[in-house]
């Protein structure tokens, strides 16, 4: 038995409405763990060689981990992935929630996608009865409203996924809603439902799941709940959430701004984390058994309306609010609900919505072609370029295909500050002087994203002043050392393993990575639920196996992956920083070469950037490898 | 002054060479940055500082004992 299991598959083909149950394999699951795991194998495996992402043979796999849905700390993340849109190549992200836990619940580890249905179509489950049914009142209607819907329908006891206009519409950004304000948010997985005909799904599970050690559990997992509570920044973690980072990242000179023009934000104070608590929170708003609550759900009232929102989280509050320059946490969390409502990418909508208002200043697209004037700062712009996106509509459908395809059709230089990676836009850390961060975004398998590994500490500490020169300074403040580019491939490596383990496992990393939860707690909770004896360093193992075969997969997919598609936007090599604390920091384009050639030599890559045989063979990859060597 | 300072476990992961908890003996009134500085921690380090259950701005003065979490760099969601 596979204890900690659903035990199944659920594969639903969208066209012939067939769905098909079978048991969750045992290798898969001992070779990668779930979640994460389970997106990459089964993508490489059952997609095939050269599919377009919007075509209904692309994948949709929902993916849960051993531990989601059990009484462990966090359990409640669920991993989505496809062959993106954005990017072409690997894609997957997850969100919080209760949906994971739900799809358990039913019987389902996995839900596999494919086909297109021919009408709108939402995905019904109840533990058994899996349903298509019809969709038709909800399409055109943005995410949250469809979710309520939905619930109004089914009743609340219903866990919800939906999509919004955007995903209806293709952009390549467009990301899927949950729980009235969770996403998962990157690389156009929303699109992809969108192309599918599929508005949403909804789950109801009353089943049980096998746990190995039920009694052990339940004592482990009490005295885990304590740690977590009892760790020093607890108290100073949860009131505020993600959006207390905001004056850090500032004093640090990494806060994008103005589209990545410059790294520090002079008005961060209006939309910090404490003005989310004094402008906007009602209550603090947590994921399926999380002790440390992270959402803050309030109510934001701006000249355009007065909504209830999630949020923003600190990624939003960077894009939204540093990145297109909006002044206060209200207008921040406007432009937040619509971006949710729509069911766009606050991070990627952001950025292209930032990247066209500095194309508007530099004149390389007018206000005939845009239908308004639009400025950094003004948040009708950024509302109006946030609808024009969703619907496609004049500017817009130019706007939806990202800024890596919009840049290039649009040429004038717009391509030296189209913000991006591989397709993906870039996440909410200013890297010109924080090497170790610029290697995680340019080698992240799914474009510019942060949540593979986060280096800023690591560079903040080795590139900020040490603690004698700061005593014979008499203080802190000021501007840091530029940075050292040597030695830090290392520690990005290391991060690549660990944050996406607890993407493989199903449970949130914030408690581990923010709080110092230590990760024997994880082993022992995994032996608890699976019965397995892993050491932290043996399933990180598996998420090295995993990353492999992420980049394998983008290899495979994307015509001359390689080195060329790990490099950052020129203005991050050829524009030092204009002010802040990092003032006249950059990085140039040898020293990127530095971090590239260690990083691959790390990895056991050659120096294009592709996993050599004798590598993939090491982690367990031995058909991948055979595979890319006969290009098939 | 007695000073208390509890690490955060982000602030741990940039600085493993400290413990999770420490105690200083600090002549006072002195600033949060001082107080760090003096404990071998960069200020810029520190994401967020509570001050006996309060969260408080690093250049704030302490002029008595106190018990200080230090929350180290984390990110985003």
């Amino acid at each position: 038995m596979l204890y900690g299991y659903a035990g199944t598959i659920l594969e639903v083909n969208l066209t012939s409405g067939r769905a098909t149950k079978t048991p969750l394999p045992e290798n898969l699951a001992r070779d990668y763990i779930g979640g994460r795991g389970f997106v990459a194998r089964l993508l490489w495996e059952r997609l095939s060689w050269g599919t377009n992402p919007f075509d209904p043979e692309n994948l949709i796999i929902i993916a849960t981990g051993p531990l989601s849905g059990h009484l462990v700390p966090a359990s409640g993340k669920t991993h989505f992935g496809t062959k993106s849109p954005a990017t072409g190549g690997y894609a997957d992200s997850n969100m919080g929630g209760h949906f994971g836990p739900a799809l358990k619940y039913a019987g389902y580890d996995v839900l596999l996608l494919t086909g297109r249905a021919p009408r709108p179509t939402y995905l019904f489950i109840e533990d058994e009865t899996v349903e298509l049914r019809s969709a038709e009142p909800w399409w055109g209607q943005g995410a949250i409203t469809s979710e309520e819907g939905l619930k109004n329908e089914l009743g609340d006891e219903f866990r919800a996924i939906t999509i919004g206009p955007a995903g209806e519409n293709l952009v390549r950004f467009a990301c899927i809603s949950h729980d009235f304000g969770r996403q998962a948010g990157r690389a156009g997985v929303g699109a992809v439902m969108g192309s599918k005909n599929l508005k949403a799904i909804a789950v109801k599970g009353t089943g049980g799941l096998p746990v190995f050690d039920v009694e052990g559990l339940f004592k482990k997992s009490r005295e885990a709940y304590e740690k977590v509570k009892a760790k020093p920044g607890f108290t100073g973690w949860t009131p505020e959430g993600t959006a207390g980072i905001t004056d850090w990242v500032n004093e640090v000179g990494a806060f994008p701004t103005r589209n990545f023009q410059t790294s520090f934000f002079p008005g961060y104070k209006n939309i910090n984390g404490r003005a989310v608590v004094e402008h906007l929170k009602i209550t603090d708003k947590g994921c399926f058994c999380c002790p440390t609550p992270c959402g803050k759900y309030g109510k934001a009232k701006t000249g355009l309306g007065e909504v209830y929102v999630e949020g923003p989280e600190y990624e939003s509050i960077a894009i939204l609010g540093g990145d297109c320059t909006l002044g206060s946490i209200e207008e921040v969390a406007y432009a937040n609900y619509v971006c949710d409502e729509l069911g766009l990418d606050t991070i990627s909508a952001g950025g292209v919505a930032a990247w066209a208002m500095e194309c508007f200043e530099k004149g390389i697209i007018s206000e005939e072609q845009v239908g308004r004037e639009i400025r950094f700062g003004d948040l009708d712009s950024v509302v109006y370029l946030l609808e024009k996106m969703a619907a496609r509509e004049g500017i817009g459908d130019l706007l939806a295909e990202g800024v890596m395809r919009a840049s290039a059709t649009l040429g004038h230089g717009s391509e030296e500050f189209a913000m991006h990676v591989k397709g993906l836009e870039w996440t909410g850390y200013e890297s010109r002087n924080a090497p170790g961060m610029m290697l995680a975004y340019m080698t992240a398998d799914i474009g510019a994203h942060h949540n593979r590994a986060w280096a800023l500490g690591h560079d903040v500490a080795g590139s900020a002043a040490s603690v004698h020169d700061l005593i014979s300074a008499g203080g802190s403040k000021g501007k840091l050392a530029k940075a050292t580019v040597a030695g830090k491939a290392g520690r990005v490596i290391e991060l690549q393993h660990i944050r996406p383990l607890f993407d493989c496992l199903g449970v949130c990393r914030l408690q581990y990575m923010e709080l110092g939860f230590e990760v024997e707690n994880y082993e022992e909770l995994f032996f608890r639920v699976t019965g397995r004896k892993m050491s932290w360093d043996e399933l990180l193992e598996v998420s090295e196996r995993v990353w492999h075969l992420t980049r394998a997969f983008s290899i495979r997919e994307v015509e001359g992956f390689g080195r060329e598609s790990d490099y950052p936007p020129p203005r991050f090599f050829q524009e030092p920083i204009p002010d802040g604390p990092n003032e006249g920091h950059y990085l140039s384009r040898e020293e990127l070469d530095i971090l590239l050639d260690e990083y691959y030599a790390g990895r056991g890559w050659n120096k294009d950037g592709i996993p050599t045989e004798e590598t993939l063979r090491r982690v367990g990859l031995c058909d991948v490898a055979e595979q890319l060597a006969q290009g098939r | 002054m007695r000073i208390s300072l509890h690490l955060s476990g982000g602030l741990r992961a940039v600085l493993a060479h400290l413990p999770e908890t420490m105690t200083l003996h600090v002549d006072g009134p002195a600033s949060l940055r001082d107080i760090l500085v003096r404990a071998g921690i960069n200020p810029l380090l520190v994401m967020v500082v509570i001050v006996d259950g309060e969260r408080v701005d690093k250049d704030v003065v302490v002029d008595q004992d106190a018990e200080i979490v230090l929350v180290g760099p984390m990110a985003g969601g």
